[in-house]
Formats: structure tokens, C-alpha cells, sequence
């Protein structure tokens, strides 16, 4: 029997109990929709973490300390070691005298209240260090220091811990609104600080403000606010690429000395260095235990489709015993009874598959639009992967009932009514 | 010289086990049948007139004996062997038609081409020409619930010869049919057998048997009288 026409017959048979047909591929449906969803999911996951770490260096190590472990900031970290020591502010800059560090990047901050006169605002405050020229060089994509008015802080105010602020475009527009912010005064936590910058606007992001922040320089940030003692979060700038592990060890000696931890009695480091390529590394691995955790709970809901569909093939064996039986008697073999009711059970799967990566595809963009903490982009890889699930569903959960059904003795099934 | 015999059976049996009873539906039946031979087989029920006539048409195995069809002890064939008897060599026109609901009359009769050949216009016409010459030429399009129970037999009786086969085997072919519409079935049949080709027929009704050159009487599984019709 030719498959041209066993396909023809499968699909006419299929078509005449439309809503059975479509209740039978739901689980398909939805089970390849969330394999789509699922990849979209993991893809949007890797290009978020890849768009994060785009712009930081490969010659860059992030120094934390134990207490505050990992990506979190939360001292209170529970996996923390509760004997660590902070990295103060100081340690932080004593790394930049170091032979195979070029440079620190630190901050350190929180949320305070700025005021001026009876106008308030809850601003975030970051103490950072002083900004190197090329920081400033306009057009520079990640610099933080554009500025659209007045002089960032020097090294100097950051040595003498200066009561100096440089200010964002919403704090600017919040208290000097026809004023030059440049020269006046503001009080943070009720302590004066002059305003000696604006920086430019930032574009604006959906959950969150990007121009309400001020940024006062470190040390003046640990004096006043945030304790000297406070756990600052450092990048370094390492000379060369390939100097990363020896600078790594450089700085992990430094800090052993700080800390007066002895490796050699058994202690164990109070801190953790890391590149960033690692931590792109780490980032992406989790990003894919995630993806691949939820493409085992679509695997799932693609076997439930597929029992739905040995069901209903099931029923349309026993429905149909009389038309095998026919079929039979006028000559069908074995393998024309498996085929045809194989390729029913097969053009039901992949009818599903399909609907499912169009449904798939079509919640891409309703869960960008909707979600905050979720991005999806499309993966061309889960074309091929769905439509090969569905096909194997098909053949896995429709052979059973195909091979019943050829089984079928013909005078019984003749018989039957 | 008479050529060879088209169905010969040697001591066909068939048995089924009820418990741990033997039963025999059929015992010990020699028979045999020339070419272009039109033969009733006739007995009351529970004779084994079905059991014969689903041996004879290679859709069961005998539990011991041989059936020799055209020279070849079918009796030993696999299912596909057998599957493709029953599509070349036989063509079956059954009491309640046994058509497929959801198709017209025409892809009905197309039906076992489907088993057999690829060539689909070729096919197709064939399905129209016999439509055609069974009286149907109009309703080829019709699905069997809008036919009588006579237009359905003359579908199944397209159906039957599209293959060409040999042998017709008809069970009860008027038996779902009131008489005059038995009688137009019965000259149909007729008229395919004279083309040459072998019509075994049950039945239980007489005047219907008595159409045949032949009555072989069934009763209690085993042969019991064979007689020639006038």
C-alpha cells in the first residue's frame, strides 16, 4: 500500500472527528509549546548573562569577601563564614599599590535620604574612588562617569575623605529645578555634602530609576554612612590578560597578610577572587540548569501527551474493528494495518507539534511584554528538537495500538459490531 | 484431459478447544471444486458452513488437512501470503456487505486496489467502469448509508471482482435482502460466475442453493451429501 495514500486516508479519518483529534494532540500541543518557551527561556537567559558581562574585561578579577560571598550582597549571607573579616575600603586600596594591578575599582553604598530645605528624596549613595581620565573620555560605552555639568571627585578628595557629591539627573531635577545644582549643598543623612557634578542622563529602564543616585567618594562614604569596617565590593584591573593568576595569587597574598590567615597551619582564606570569566562561566551554567530543569518537566508533559494520544488510538482501534476486519479480509496485510494506524497516530503528533511551536512562538513576546524577571528569545534549535519530540511521541505511544490493531484476527473482528 | 480442480480441500478439519473439550466445526472435508463451478454450500446452523467458507477464503487455517488453491497448499502460507490471496485470488461478498462507512461506494470498491497496486488512475477507473456495469454508474460518489441494502451488495460485488480474481465467495449474499431485490443480487452473481469465474455461495435457502450447479450439504462439521442441482 502506498504511503501517499495511507497518509491521504490517515488524515481524512483524523478530519472526520475533528474535536477528538484535537482534544488527543492538547498534550502534545502544550508539551512542545513548553519545550519552545522552555529553550526561548534558557536562550533569553544566556543572552542576559552575555549582555552583562559584555562589557567587563577579560584582564578584571572581583574580590569579595567570604561574609558577602557570591553575586549577593547580602553580608547576612548564609553561606558565609561568619569569622571572615571585611575587606575594608583601605585593603581595597592598599591592592592598587600591587605590582600586577593596574587599578580598583570600589563601591560601596546604600540607600539614604537626601534633603534641601523641606524637599526629601530616597536616593541611592555609592562610595566609589576617583575616576581615571580615560573614565571620562566621552562616548565610552560603559564609563560611569559622563558628566553633563561641573568636575567629577579627585584622588584627593577621596584621600581626605571630602564632603563632595556628584549628583544624578532626577536628584538635580528634584531639588534645582531652574538652579545650577554646581556649588550648592545638599545634606545626606543630615550631613552637607557639595554638589560638584551632574552626570548625564541615563536612559530611562522600566522597574527602576537609573538617574536617582549620587556618588561621594569612598572614604567619606565609610566615614560617615557606612562604617570603615564595611565590606566594599572591588574589581581590579589587572596589567595584562595573562597575568591573571599571578595577580590572583599577588592579591590573595595581600589579603592573607591583612587578615593574618596562615594558609600553611590549615586556615582558610576569609575571601574569594574571581575572574569574570568565570563568573560569566557560572552565571551561563546556572542559566542552563535552569533551562534544562524545566525542559525535563516539558519532556513530561510530552509523555502525558503521548499516553493521551495511545488512548484515544486505543479506542479507535477497538471503535474500528469491524473496518480492520473488512481490511483484512480484502487483502491488507499485517504491515498495512500497522502503517495506517502508525501514521494516524503520527500525523496527530506532529498536527500537534506544529500547533504547538506556532503557540510556542506566539508566547515569546506575551511573556517579554509581561513578565519583569523572565526574557525569552526565540532558539532555532527547538524547531528541529520539537518537531523530532513529537514525531517520536507518535511512533513511541502509537505503536502499541497499531500492533494491536494488526493483530486483530479477521473473522473475530469481521464479527463485531 | 479435465485440467486440475481450482479449490481442492483433503481432510480438512478444524478444531476449537471449549475448556478442555475438543469441538470439532469442521471434520475431515474433501472437496473439490472446478473451475468456473458454481457451488451452495447449504446445512443448518452450526454446520460449519461459515467455518468452510473462511477456510476456503484463506481468512483462517485449518487445524489439520490440506486446501490446495490452484495447485497451492494455501494451508501453509504465512499471513502475508495468505493476506495476499485473499486480495488477488479471492473476492468476498458478504451478508451485511461490509463496506466502509466513512467512503463512497466508489474508494470502497478502490479499496483493495489500495492492497495491491499503486497506479491510482488506473485504479479509479476501473472502480467506475464496474460501478458502472453493476448499475451504479450514478451513485459512485454516495456513501453506503445513503444506499439500499441491494445497492449496497452490488458495492460489495464491484468491490469484489476489481482485482479480477478467480473465485468469488459469497456468504448469504441475499440473506439482509427482501426477495426481489435476493432475485436482482442473484442474477448479478450469476452473471460474474459465467465469465469463468468459481462462485461458492452458503446459504440456507433453498430456492437460492438450487441456482448452483452444485449443493454440497454441511451438517455437524463433516460432509454429508453432495448433490447435482437441475
Amino acid at each position: 500500500m502506498s504511503f501517499l495514500k495511507t497518509l491521504k486516508a490517515a488524515i481524512e479519518s483524523l478530519g472526520q472527528s475533528k474535536l477528538r483529534s484535537l482534544l488527543t494532540i492538547l498534550g502534545i500541543i502544550i508539551g512542545v509549546a513548553a519545550v519552545i518557551i522552555v529553550l526561548a527561556l534558557g536562550t533569553g537567559a544566556t543572552q542576559s548573562v552575555m549582555e552583562r558581562f559584555r562589557f567587563l574585561g577579560s584582564n578584571q578579577l572581583e574580590i569579595h569577601s567570604v561574609s558577602s560571598s557570591g553575586m549577593m550582597s547580602s553580608s547576612a549571607s548564609s553561606s558565609g563564614n561568619p569569622e571572615a573579616k571585611p575587606i575594608t575600603f583601605e585593603e581595597a586600596l592598599g591592592m592598587e599599590e600591587l605590582s600586577l594591578v593596574e587599578r580598583v575599582h570600589i563601591s560601596l553604598g546604600g540607600s539614604r535620604i537626601v534633603a534641601r530645605g523641606w524637599a526629601k528624596l530616597d536616593t541611592s549613595i555609592t562610595g566609589t574612588v576617583a575616576p581615571t581620565t580615560e573614565e571620562l573620555v566621552q562616548g565610552e560605552e560603559n564609563s560611569d562617569w559622563i558628566l553633563a555639568k561641573g568636575e567629577p571627585f579627585t584622588r584627593e578628595d577621596v584621600e581626605y575623605e571630602a564632603r563632595v557629591c556628584v549628583i544624578g539627573h532626577t536628584v538635580a531635577e528634584e531639588f534645582f529645578l531652574d538652579e545650577e545644582p554646581v556649588g550648592q549643598t545638599l545634606r545626606i543623612n543630615g550631613i552637607p555634602f557639595l554638589v560638584i557634578g551632574v552626570f548625564q542622563e541615563k536612559p530611562l529602564e522600566r522597574f527602576y530609576d537609573p538617574n536617582n543616585y549620587i556618588k561621594i567618594p569612598i572614604s567619606t562614604a565609610a566615614a560617615e554612612f557606612f562604617g570603615r569596617d564595611a565590606s566594599v565590593s572591588v574589581t581590579a584591573d589587572i596589567v595584562s590578560e595573562e597575568s591573571i593568576d599571578a595577580a590572583t595569587a599577588e592579591i590573595a597574598a595581600y589579603l592573607r597578610e591583612r587578615h593574618e590567615i596562615d594558609v600553611m597551619a590549615g586556615e582558610e582564606d576569609d575571601f574569594d577572587i574571581r575572574s569574570f570569566e568565570a563568573q560569566a562561566k557560572a552565571a551561563m551554567e546556572s542559566a542552563r540548569t535552569f533551562s534544562s530543569l524545566l525542559s525535563g518537566l516539558a519532556a513530561v508533559s510530552l509523555i502525558v501527551g503521548g499516553i493521551g494520544i495511545m488512548n484515544i488510538m486505543l479506542v479507535s482501534v477497538s471503535e474500528r474493528t469491524r473496518e480492520i476486519g473488512i481490511r483484512k479480509a480484502i487483502g491488507a496485510r499485517h504491515g498495512d494495518i500497522v502503517q495506517q494506524f502508525l501514521l494516524e497516530a503520527t500525523v496527530l503528533s506532529l498536527t500537534g507539534g506544529f500547533l504547538g511551536i506556532v503557540a510556542g512562538i506566539g508566547a515569546i513576546p506575551v511573556i517579554n511584554h509581561y513578565s519583569t524577571s523572565l526574557f525569552a528569545a526565540f532558539a532555532w534549535h527547538s524547531l528541529p528538537l520539537a518537531f523530532s519530540f513529537s514525531f517520536l511521541v507518535g511512533v513511541a505511544f502509537g505503536f502499541y495500538p497499531a500492533l494491536r490493531a494488526s493483530q486483530l484476527d479477521p473473522i473475530e473482528a469481521l464479527r463485531h459490531e | 484431459m479435465p485440467s486440475a480442480p481450482i479449490i481442492e480441500t483433503r481432510n480438512l478439519s478444524k478444531v476449537y478447544l471449549m475448556g478442555t473439550v475438543e469441538v470439532y466445526a469442521l471434520k475431515e472435508v474433501s472437496l473439490s471444486v472446478e473451475r468456473g463451478e458454481f457451488v451452495a454450500i447449504m446445512g443448518p446452523s452450526g454446520s460449519g458452513k461459515s467455518t468452510l467458507l473462511n477456510l476456503l477464503g484463506c481468512l483462517d487455517r485449518p487445524s489439520s488437512g490440506a486446501y490446495l488453491l490452484e495447485g497451492q497448499d494455501v494451508a501453509r502460507l504465512r499471513d502475508t501470503g495468505l493476506a495476499k490471496v485473499r486480495n488477488r485470488r479471492i473476492g468476498f461478498v458478504f451478508q451485511t456487505f461490509n463496506l466502509l462507512p466513512r467512503l463512497s461506494a466508489q474508494r470502497n470498491v478502490e479499496l483493495p486496489l489500495l492492497y495491491s497496486r499503486d497506479s491510482r488512475e488506473d485504479g479509479s477507473r476501473r472502480a467506475r467502469e464496474l460501478l458502472q456495469r453493476v448499475g451504479l454508474g450514478e451513485r459512485a460518489r454516495h456513501k453506503p448509508s445513503e444506499m439500499s441494502g441491494g445497492e449496497q451488495q452490488r458495492v460489495t460485488i464491484a468491490r469484489a471482482l476489481v482485482n479480477d480474481p478467480a473465485i468469488i465467495l459469497a456468504d448469504e449474499p441475499t440473506g439482509n435482502l427482501d426477495s426481489a431485490t435476493g432475485k436482482e443480487i442473484m442474477a448479478l452473481l450469476r452473471e460474474v460466475a459465467k465469465e469463468g469465474r468459481t462462485l461458492i455461495m452458503v446459504t440456507h435457502d433453498r430456492s437460492i442453493g438450487e441456482q448452483a450447479d452444485r449443493i454440497v450439504w454441511l451438517r455437524d462439521g463433516e460432509l454429508s451429501i453432495e448433490e447435482a442441482s437441475a
